[in-house]
């Protein structure tokens, strides 16, 4: 049944083929922008731990795990809860939590498959980018990509629930930019960010979404440390998205008639 | 058995009214007073197995909310609700195995790809045994004409054809409760027909529960023997479909085609019951039991050559129902 959902997810991008050849070609133009751009950066100035060809990796992979992390729950619920098409997925038997995980992944097993792997392709034969990690830093790299996988499901479920009485998803989404833009590690290392706030992003969760996964990759460290410490935030996403849902459903209005 | 059973139950919404420019400012700081309103108000009503009942009220009546709390998607705030022998909100997941909807102006097929794709879907999803699921699909694909649209992207379907897939969705798991939620809105009366024949034949073949709710009485009349009406968030009435307009007194309609021109009424008819136009009567509001003195005594006043008796039209009835406002008993 799960595979059903994903295999829904998947054919759903399949239909639009004009658009995958598109996000092919933007993830040939993301490449050249970046390579240029970080070039020109470290030709006036060092730049901290990041070598260029590090900082390369790192917003490269940034790229591709921003492809292919996001389950889009928020924007999904959102939408169903202002059309009122939530009525329907709140009918099947399957909770639409689920329905909406196993149908992102879907989605993004076929966005790793024809936007990512182009645009690593891209990266290695047309600018020459060198990828330094192994197998062992590549399967560790994984494991924390899966868990940041689940904790940013939990994040846009968490947004889309607040869209059940907010019924507009238009500052929620602001909101999920600007955290993932500031405090993930999204665009920039966290270790590049200025001391004072680099104290205050390595409190908040956010960081286990992009920065861990990929400082891991690229420079190796405590993986246990951060194997654990995703697993703590995402059992306390899981708490609140629970206890929130569980709350809402009660509340809950379908829009229309 | 029944399959649904209701004691005065109730829901109310809360809302607020933004009425000026400024309120919207003051909604911002949660200053907008909210305003109550029951939408389904101390209703009680049973449905049994295999029943088809016809649900039917103007707009904003609380039909659309009353299915929504049948379904369990809402949560009553008040009253005693089951459905299938469960609290549908707290156990509908449990439910969802054996209930089914259409919502009219909703769909639950993936708007992108074939409905035969939502169709495989829904196997996966209800754990229908495959051999099942594809006698179900060959049947009901050739009662609805599907044949030719199943492998189209849905966004590529015309509303009476997304119709016809949305309700073979809703049956392919043999539901035992299925609630149609104005499934013929919008549609051309070809559809109609296909659609209305299609649950016709579920009524005569299947032993499903069905709620069917529309704007469009003629669905009522030909599929349900038994109506409610739902005005203001009550149930106002519930009884034989055909049994409305005899509560309501409306009568029978006669009409005659008489030889000459000038025709004569019989005596003793109410102001404005009657109607005579050159070689034709027409009498509203007859007593079924004054039908045969009444024909007779036209027949003997006037050469009739033609005499058409009808029952009061249901849309008309509904029409007088809600114009007068009459309590119903239930």
């Amino acid at each position: 049944m799960r595979a059903a959902f994903a295999r829904v997810g998947f054919t759903q991008n399949q239909v639009y083929s004009i658009s995958t050849y598109l996000n092919i070609l933007a993830a040939f133009l993301f490449v050249s922008v970046q390579y240029y751009l970080w070039s020109a950066i470290f030709e006036h100035a060092v730049h901290g731990q990041y070598s260029l060809s590090d900082m390369l990796q790192y917003v490269l992979a940034a790229e591709v795990l921003s492809v292919c992390l996001h389950s889009n729950a928020d924007r999904q619920l959102g939408q169903m809860v202002r059309t009122g098409s939530l009525a329907h997925v709140m009918l099947k038997p399957v909770a639409f939590t689920e329905q909406i995980f196993f149908e992102s992944l879907g989605v993004n097993a076929y966005r790793l498959l024809f936007i990512c792997v182009p645009l690593v392709l891209c990266s290695i034969f047309a600018f020459g980018v060198e990828y330094h990690f192994g197998p062992a830093r590549l399967a560790g790299f994984l494991a924390l990509a899966g868990l940041a996988y689940i904790f940013i499901y939990l994040f846009e479920l968490l947004l889309g629930l607040i869209s059940f009485f907010s019924v507009n998803t238009w500052g929620i989404n602001s909101l999920k930019m600007a955290v993932i833009t500031v405090f993930s590690g999204r665009f920039l290392p966290i270790s590049a960010y200025p001391e004072n706030f680099r104290a205050l992003v390595d409190e908040l969760p956010f960081k286990i979404m992009y920065f861990e996964p990929l400082n891991f990759l690229i420079k190796g460290g405590d993986w246990a440390g951060m194997f654990i410490r995703q697993c703590g935030w995402i059992a306390a996403a899981f708490l609140v998205v629970f206890y929130l849902q569980r709350a809402l459903l009660k509340k809950m209005v379908i829009q229309g008639g | 058995m029944e399959q649904i059973e209701l004691k005065n139950l109730t829901k109310t919404y809360v809302s607020k009214e933004l009425r000026s420019f400024k309120d919207y400012f003051l909604a911002l700081l949660g200053r907008i007073p909210e305003r109550r309103l029951d939408a389904v108000s101390d209703v009680s009503f049973s449905i049994a197995k295999g029943e088809f009942v016809g649900l039917i009220g103007r707009n904003g009546a609380g039909k659309s909310t009353l299915i929504k709390l049948l379904t369990g998607i809402l949560t009553p705030t008040s009253g005693e609700i089951s459905v299938l022998g469960r609290v549908p909100h707290r156990s509908r997941r449990q439910n969802n195995y054996k209930i089914s909807a259409v919502f009219g102006q909703r769909t639950q097929l993936k708007w992108d790809i074939s409905a035969y794709e939502s169709f495989r879907l829904i196997r996966y999803m209800y754990d229908v045994p495959e051999a099942r699921w594809r006698s179900n699909l060959e049947r009901f694909v050739r009662m609805l004409d599907l044949s030719r649209l199943m492998y189209k992207p849905v966004r590529t379907l015309s509303l009476g054809q997304r119709m016809r897939m949305e309700l073979c969705a809703a049956f392919l798991y043999d539901p035992e409760l299925v609630f149609l939620d104005e499934p013929t809105i919008g549609l051309d009366i070809f559809a109609k027909e296909v659609i209305g024949d299609f649950l016709l034949e579920i009524k005569r073949s299947k032993e499903t529960t069905v709620l069917l709710t529309t704007h469009d009485v003629s669905d009522i009349e030909r599929l349900c023997e038994r109506t409610m009406i739902l005005d203001g968030g009550k149930v106002v009435f519930d009884g034989e479909t055909n049994g409305i307009a005899e509560i309501l007194e409306m009568g029978i309609f006669l009409e005659f085609k008489c030889e000459k021109r000038e025709t004569v009424l019989p005596p003793g008819l109410a102001g404005g019951q009657a109607e005579t136009l050159p070689h034709c009567i027409k009498i509203n509001g007859v007593d079924k039991r004054d039908v045969p003195r009444l024909t007779q005594s036209v027949m003997g006043l006037n050469n009739v050559l033609e005499i058409k008796v009808e029952p009061p039209d249901f849309e008309k009835v509904l029409k007088n129902f809600y114009a007068s406002k009459i309590p119903f008993g239930t």
